[in-house]
């Protein structure tokens, strides 16, 4: 604290902050709490630093005493103050502890913290304190995206993401990229959502240790949902080259390129999966994977394939399920009519 | 509880609990097949998984070895959980699963928030359990 902050308090004859926490070390929290709100207040006008300290010390020791409207209460408090010193990331920190503790007012609370978050990430550029940047404009995207304010999470998103590429942190790009791509598909921009799906699955999948990675599957549903199958298809072929499931990835990628009347190419990837469902044992979705492929090309060499398979007994209602979920597959990429031949 | 039976106990309780509802739709012996992969793959790259035991469409984790470093547990029951999903999603649709694998793991979460906390449980979650918004999209 500063000598004429001292002189401050020593004129309007209020004790200074050191002066003040001797005071109540030892209280319990229940009455700790007041006594700093108490002293918060006095130093609203004067010193609203003090003010944002005081707050600050109060909303942690009613956490600690468990009164959850006095932390939310002092938290706003501390989240105002903060932003008259100005200390945009206390604010924001404080305007997200009152959007993350209260149902009411969450959403105009999470604007809030996005505002001061950006507001320090800007700071932080302007110091060049890079990392300390990317943590704040990522902070700031999530408020805005609980917000549901898509566009400006997609922004912060891109800021954080930007300096973590410069800065090589992959882990902090991949998780941007996907981040974005979530905001997209939630404003339905389908293209652009696909598109960082992949950046994000190949930032995801360029890692070391990372081996798989459902941005691939998620650009295919992206895809689908802007009407873009081929594109589709050859992210959910990427999919299967990485996926536990490779059968997941072939399957759907053959459905759009049923929609899209390339019979061979849907026979083959089928078949495929076929094949990996028959080396795992699982005759049931053998056979539903056939019968897809029936509806889907009318080729004879699929009713032969089939012939050659036995589901023994007991796979009824698993069959039943799978049948649904590749009905649910196709009405997605419009080919309703190849569902309803499938029984839906 | 120690650390190590608490960890077993939360995954315990969000792959049986998904296991069961998939095996009341599906039968018991379909879901058995079905993670037979997941559980083999978890089980070679994490030699602690190789207790575990398919049984009546659930998990038997009795035989483990608590003794495993927590995050060497972590590590191989975040794998075991990401692959019988993928096995699940295959069948049941990815959504599907998705959302019931997650709401099971939040309401598990939420009743062991000290454990989450201490063990720091979040960090190498599969991406579909991290992101606490990812359901609505």
């Amino acid at each position: 604290m500063g000598m004429f902050a001292g002189l401050k308090s020593r004129l309007s004859g209020k004790p200074t902050m050191e002066q003040f926490e001797k005071k109540t070390i030892g209280l319990p929290p229940q009455e700790a709490g007041p006594k700093w709100v108490e002293f918060a207040k006095e130093h609203e006008e004067l010193r609203p630093d003090n003010a944002m300290y005081g707050y600050r010390k109060a909303a942690a020791l009613f956490r600690q005493a468990g009164d959850v409207d006095q932390y939310i209460a002092q938290s706003l408090n501390y989240a105002k103050a903060a932003e008259r010193v100005p200390n945009y990331s206390i604010a924001g920190d404080g305007f997200r502890v009152a959007a993350d503790n209260t149902k009411e007012d969450a959403r105009e609370y999470y604007s809030k913290a996005g505002e001061n978050y950006r507001k320090a990430g800007q700071e932080a550029v302007a110091d060049r304190r890079t990392t300390r940047a990317s943590d704040r404009f990522a902070s700031a995207a999530d408020s805005y995206e609980r917000a549901g304010e898509y566009e400006n999470a997609i922004e912060d998103y891109q800021r954080s993401t930007d300096i973590a590429e410069k800065k090589k942190h992959l882990i902090r790009v991949a998780k941007d990229q996907g981040k974005i791509a979530e905001n997209y598909l939630r404003l339905n921009n389908f293209e652009k959502s696909a598109e960082f799906f992949l950046k994000h699955a190949e930032a995801e999948t360029g890692r070391a240790h990372v081996t798989y990675s459902d941005g691939f599957s998620r650009a295919g549903d992206a895809f689908v949902k802007g009407g873009n199958l081929d594109q589709a298809a050859e992210a959910y072929l990427k999919d299967s080259e990485f996926s536990n499931e490779p059968g997941f990835g072939l399957r759907n990628a053959a459905e759009c390129f049923g929609k899209l009347g390339n019979s061979e190419r849907v026979l083959e990837l089928l078949m495929k999966e076929v094949e990996d469902d028959l080396a795992k044992e699982r005759a049931f979705v053998a056979a539903e994977v056939l019968n897809l492929g029936k509806v889907l090309t009318k080729n004879p060499r699929v009713d032969a394939k089939l012939k050659e398979i036995t589901v023994p007994p007991g796979y009824e209602k698993a069959s039943g399920a799978l049948r649904n979920t590749i009905s649910e597959e196709l009405i997605q990429k419009g080919l309703e009519e190849q569902a309803k031949a499938l029984g839906k | 509880m120690a650390v190590a039976d608490e960890i077993v106990d939360l995954y315990s309780t969000v792959l049986n609990g998904a296991l069961k509802h998939y095996s009341d739709i599906a039968g018991a012996q379909a879901i058995e097949l079905l993670m037979k992969p997941a559980l083999a793959k978890a089980a070679e790259e994490h030699k602690f998984l190789e207790p575990v035991k398919a049984g009546g469409g659930s998990l038997e984790m009795a035989d483990l070895d608590l003794g495993t470093d927590i995050e060497v547990m972590k590590n191989g029951f975040n794998t075991m959980t990401k692959g019988i999903s993928d096995s699940l999603s295959y069948v049941f649709g990815r959504d599907e699963v998705i959302k019931r694998v997650r709401s099971l793991y939040f309401e598990a979460a939420a009743q062991r928030e000290k454990l989450v906390h201490d063990a720091k449980i979040s960090d190498g979650l599969p991406a579909f359990l991290k992101e606490e918004i990812w359901e609505e999209v």
